[in-house]
């Protein structure tokens, strides 16, 4: 790999990732698309990604997504860090408010997805360690609760209540104050 | 035969780890996380009072009340966040204060205040001195002070400070000496007098829409700069630059101009706003002081006066080798005014020779730039100039992309 100057600093923009999901499909990813999971970023730098990364807990149809969000967002990080190691010729691009607007768009189109889905997206960014992605998933379950009872939210996930009727009153009681 | 439970009757919110919970009730209000969700089960009852984010946002009234049980009541768990958001009308901030004392003693890493009112507020005293804290944002307001008497933030890596006054200029001293691990500091909308900022760590530096008398950074390791000139500006050298956005509002700034782009010159991104004058001080220097930007590859120039339109554009196409994107805009401009700081911007006039005009670019034309975006305005440019430089450009440039577009 090593060469001299100008081609040194091509190799390096022009380098590749392998990520292998759990049902072993490989996706080829830039490494600028790939840091944005500091658990992959820790890996190249510990250099340990040659023959690709295994991913056991991802399965192909998530990563897909995962690599989706990440390509999107890997231009608008690097603009804002300005580290060069996240350096890509996309990263050039200017990040105007018309990219942030396309970017907020792209994140509300990225979310319209099913329960399940959602859920699998949440465990791949907090494995992955990709924050952005880890917040908006979370954001989007928080909004899903906001203003309803316990009656619907327990109904919307399936949550089975366990306490008993002197539980329940008892915990009504504990909490009264947040409601003075 | 087994089956896998049904998924669509699996509890899948449930099943999620403490620490995802606790970042999805971040983003719901305090007053449900404690009323309703704790309601739902067992496994729910009690995730209120472990999670460490502790966020207190605007709108809740009675909060101080809300505020103090919500910390009492608290898990003997790790406090590691707290977001407090304030228009109090107590004008001392006096609970608030309070608060943030008690979480600074338990293990504080992220501190975050936004104060929206027009109230004199002043960080607490033991801020400045909390070993464990690594960012520290604050808001203040109109009327934000610091002068607090020492500073030992051992593992601070992010300080960002916005509408703050420093009404002491040794404080600035402080902070350079006692934040040694810091890496991303940023002003916005501060006012100091003379301000000295020293730091062989920091990485990204930003000091936007301040008022100053004069600032001298020595930051050598920095990547990433934003800067608003306003007043006199002494930067040395940035080997490590890669990025950079400089906007100029001081206009007697030609003098120090030169040695401001001289500290520019390694970076690879590049965006300059208001800089007629210093761009023109800079290539009426002869070729052996010219400034060489060799890792260039993309330029945004941001500029209201059409006579200095040109001759940058032709200077950095001769001196920096490898750009390959490139935007003039002379839009944004008007677009990018900060509401609310009194500065404003003036056009430079009679400084440029008309000479510097559209045929000087011909000798500069012969390379290739992949990128080539030019926004006129209508404002100030004629329909007639846009269509000759339109038409000039599209005959002379090889870019991939060349737009030209007359706002």
């Amino acid at each position: 790999m090593a060469s001299a100057g100008s081609g040194d600093e091509k190799a390096a923009a022009a380098a590749m990732i392998t990520l292998i999901s759990s049902d072993n499909e490989k996706f080829e990813v830039t490494e600028a698309t790939a840091t944005l999971s500091q658990t992959i970023r820790h890996m190249i730098e510990d250099g340990c990604t040659d023959g690709g990364v295994p991913l056991p807990n991802v399965t192909s149809k998530i990563l897909a997504r995962v690599i989706e969000y990440c390509k999107k967002h890997a231009t608008a990080a690097a603009g804002e860090e300005g580290s060069s190691s996240s350096f890509s010729d996309a990263a050039f691009l200017e990040v105007d408010r018309a990219f942030l607007e396309e970017l907020e768009e792209f994140d509300d189109a990225f979310l319209e997805v099913d329960r399940a889905t959602l859920f699998d997206l949440i465990l791949a960014a907090n494995y992955l360690d990709i924050k952005g992605l880890l917040n908006l998933t979370c954001q989007k379950v928080a909004d899903s609760v906001k203003g309803k009872t316990p009656e619907q939210i327990r109904e919307m996930y399936n949550i089975v209540n366990d306490l008993t009727p002197e539980e329940e009153a008892e915990i009504r009681r504990e909490t009264q104050w947040a409601f003075e | 035969m087994m089956l896998p439970p049904e998924a669509a009757k699996r509890d899948r919110l449930s099943a999620l780890p403490d620490d995802i919970l606790h970042r999805i009730l971040r983003f719901v209000d305090a007053r449900e996380c404690v009323g309703t969700l704790s309601l739902l089960s067992r496994r729910w009852r009690h995730l209120w009072s472990s999670s460490p984010y502790f966020t207190m946002p605007v709108d809740i009234s009675g909060d101080e009340v809300f505020g103090n049980r919500m910390l009492l009541l608290r898990d003997n768990a790790p406090l590691l966040t707290f977001s407090l958001h304030t228009a109090t009308d107590s004008p001392d901030f006096v609970y608030q204060r309070r608060w943030m004392r008690h979480a600074l003693i338990r293990g504080l890493r992220v501190l975050e205040v936004e104060v929206s009112c027009n109230r004199y507020f002043e960080l607490p005293d033991c801020v400045f001195t909390c070993e464990t804290l690594e960012v520290i944002s604050l808001s203040a307001g109109e009327r934000g002070v610091l002068s607090h008497k020492s500073v030992c933030l051992p593992r601070l890596k992010k300080l960002h400070l916005s509408e703050v006054e420093f009404n002491d200029a040794s404080f600035a001293k402080k902070l350079s000496s006692g934040c040694p691990a810091l890496e991303d500091l940023s002003f916005s909308f501060c006012s100091f007098g003379w301000f000295k900022i020293s730091s062989d760590t920091v990485k990204a530096l930003s000091i936007t829409w301040c008022r100053y008398k004069g600032i001298y950074v020595y930051a050598p390791n920095t990547c990433s700069l934003r800067l608003t000139v306003s007043g006199e500006v002494q930067l040395d050298g940035m080997p490590s630059l890669v990025s950079a956005w400089v906007c100029v509002l001081e206009k007697r700034l030609a003098r120090r101009g030169y040695d401001i782009m001289a500290t520019l010159c390694n970076v690879q991104k590049l965006e300059l706003i208001g800089f007629g004058s210093v761009l023109q001080d800079m290539m009426e220097k002869s070729d052996n002081r010219a400034l060489q930007f060799s890792n260039l590859k993309s330029l945004v120039i941001e500029e209201d006066c059409v006579s200095s339109f040109y001759s940058p554009f032709a200077y950095f196409l001769r001196f920096a080798p490898n750009l390959a994107y490139l935007t003039f805009d002379r839009w944004n401009m008007h677009q990018s005014d900060p509401p609310e700081t009194g500065f404003i911007f003036e056009q430079e006039e009679g400084h440029i020779k008309n000479s510097c005009k559209l045929m000087n670019l011909v000798s500069g034309l012969h390379r290739d730039v992949e990128v080539l975006r030019i926004r006129l305005s209508k404002k100030q440019d004629s329909i007639e100039e846009f269509h000759k430089l339109r038409g000039f450009l599209k005959e002379k440039i090889k870019a991939k992309e060349v737009i030209v577009v007359w706002f």
